[in-house]
């Protein structure tokens, strides 16, 4: 049995900085999600935004980034994300680890991000693999 | 028309230099990444290789008028870099709510040995036009 209290102490939140215009065109490059509403001012006010905004898997990147703190990407079997507002360019994101259990098939860890206004963007849910727990891991 | 069912097939491969910057944007150390001994991708980017391919079937929603709001990665083996996957996506449900028309797209990786390497499910709502 790994101490959850533990583990969780050393999942720091992530503080993403302000996403700039900059950094939203780098992850589109970097994925190849050239849609206008994240690259065009114009067009993602047509599209009923006020702004630009960043791609949903930016948010899910930077709970990557928080879970590969404790967990080598190879141990997380699955994440699991509802987007419930938009990240507008300017934003900041503070991303989180709310509660971390272990069950008998691994470790679920539930996330969240918070935007500069104290609202939550989105949630998520990840599972650690038990069978893919490694000493790295099992000596945090 | 957007139709349930199966999407026609096709292969990626995930581009370093693409996965370099993606761990630039966050913040990782992009170089002791890839300097590990089997680095794999990590969740949040195999996304993206997908929904680039979507668009085959976005071909058929106004994304002026689509948003995300769900999206779940479940990763059946690591899948290391430089590796070439076949994707099967398909749209698993088309939902009619008063507003919003709800679309469950349903994308399958496998690896050449055909073994599954990941799924992943997005649920996508496209606005209705009013008169």
């Amino acid at each position: 049995m790994m101490d959850m209290n533990h583990v969780k102490s050393h999942l720091q939140s992530v503080n993403t900085g302000s996403i700039e215009t900059r950094l939203i065109e780098e992850f589109a490059y970097a994925v190849e999600d050239y849609n206008k509403v994240h690259l065009n001012r114009e067009f993602a006010i047509s599209a009923g935004f006020r702004d630009i905004i960043a791609h949903g898997p930016l948010t899910m990147a930077y709970m990557s980034k928080l879970l590969m703190q404790v967990f080598p990407p190879e141990q997380i079997k699955e994440l699991e994300t509802d987007f419930h507002l938009p990240t507008y360019t300017g934003d900041t994101l503070t991303v989180r680890c709310d509660d971390i259990i272990e069950t008998e098939n691994g470790i679920r860890c539930t996330l969240s991000a918070i935007n500069q206004d104290g609202k939550i963007t989105t949630t998520g849910i990840a599972i650690i693999e038990a069978s893919r727990i490694n000493q790295r891991s099992a000596d945090i | 028309m957007l139709k349930i069912g199966d999407y026609p097939s096709f292969s990626v491969s995930i581009d370093r230099t693409r996965l370099r910057k993606f761990l630039e944007v966050i913040g990782e150390d992009a170089e002791r990444f890839m300097s590990r001994e089997q680095p794999v991708i990590p969740p949040g980017f195999l996304f993206h290789i997908a929904l680039e391919d979507y668009f085959d079937i976005r071909n058929y929603i106004d994304t002026r008028r689509t948003v995300a709001t769900k999206h779940v990665q479940s990763f059946h083996l690591p899948i290391p870099i430089d590796t070439r996957l076949n994707v099967q996506p398909m749209i698993r449900s088309i939902k009619e709510r008063s507003r919003w028309t709800e679309i469950e797209v349903y994308v399958r990786y496998y690896f050449s040995t055909g073994d599954l390497a990941c799924e992943q499910t997005t649920i996508f709502l496209e606005r209705k036009v009013t008169e």
